[in-house]
């Protein structure tokens, strides 16, 4: 695994099942909209030893007709939503600010969590992401630095320091420590509003 | 010669999946991309494997599927 520029090459690495349900969903997700992926599933794409049941995603707002398009290809690609099955229901969750799940028909985990942005350091994550390279296809990811601030200091649950310290020590010395604690600070701010 | 790595033991419970989590790290250095992703895989693939089964054991009995019913109730219930 090696990082280049805003590429991460894992070209090598073999596709767990999670990887698999990861990029067929994206493929379809990505003709409608620009995403970020963030959280858990970060570290473990990443080589850390643990599984997850969900995939939290950014999207950028859509369209009520993009949504429609998107959703439909989705239903006909075999995946449901866990939240319900009106189109004009699930685009309201997502208005609403709230996250959507979507599963393969028929299960419930694993699952894509997806929401919208809800203030300015969410948005940011669109501006500053990296591209895993794998053999099955592309994923994009938010910054080292973010996985690891929002890790450290938002979530801060054992498991989260874990999957922080692991990107800690699989990319030593090509982390940005100062644009970590920048991190830091804004998570402070957003905490104290 | 003998290659092998050495976890060092945590004297806590954290310490020691901290330990872990680096002794890992330093293992997915020390080979390729596709030894260690076998064995990640393992640990991955069969928690799915489980998911998939705990939720189809449900769908199988009546009371398992009231569970399910419940289940996608609360998943209405979707957080901010």
């Amino acid at each position: 695994m090696r990082l280049e520029d805003n590429k991460i090459f894992a070209l090598d690495k073999i596709p767990s099942e999670l990887d698999i349900f990861v990029v067929k969903f994206l493929k379809i997700l990505e003709k409608y909209v620009d995403y970020v992926i963030i959280s858990g599933y970060v570290s473990i794409l990443l080589g850390r030893t643990r599984a997850t049941e969900d995939i939290d995603v950014f999207i950028k707002p859509m369209k009520k007709e993009t949504f429609s398009e998107f959703y439909k290809e989705l239903v006909k690609k075999d995946f449901w939503c866990l939240n319900g099955e009106s189109e004009k229901e699930i685009l309201s969750y997502l208005e609403d600010g709230l996250a959507i799940r979507f599963a393969e028909s028929g299960n419930y985990a694993p699952n894509f969590e997806i929401k919208y942005p809800k203030d300015d350091l969410d948005q940011e994550t669109f501006g500053n992401y990296l591209t895993v390279v794998l053999k099955i296809g592309e994923i994009r990811i938010s910054s080292l630095e973010r996985q690891i601030a929002f890790k450290k200091y938002y979530l801060a649950s054992d498991k989260d320091v874990e999957d922080a310290l692991h990107i800690e020590e699989l990319f030593k010395g090509k982390i940005d420590l100062e644009k970590v604690n920048k991190y830091r600070e804004l998570i402070k701010l957003r905490r104290n509003l | 010669m003998n290659n092998r790595l050495y976890m060092k033991p945590g004297k806590t419970n954290k310490e020691d999946r901290e330990n872990f989590v680096k002794f890992w790290v330093s293992y997915m250095k020390s080979v390729d991309d596709e030894i260690w992703s076998k064995q990640q895989n393992i640990v991955i693939n069969s928690q799915i494997q489980n998911t998939r089964e705990f939720f189809g054991n449900l769908n199988k009995t009546s009371e398992g599927k009231n569970i399910l019913k419940r289940l996608k109730e609360e998943r209405l219930k979707v957080r901010k």
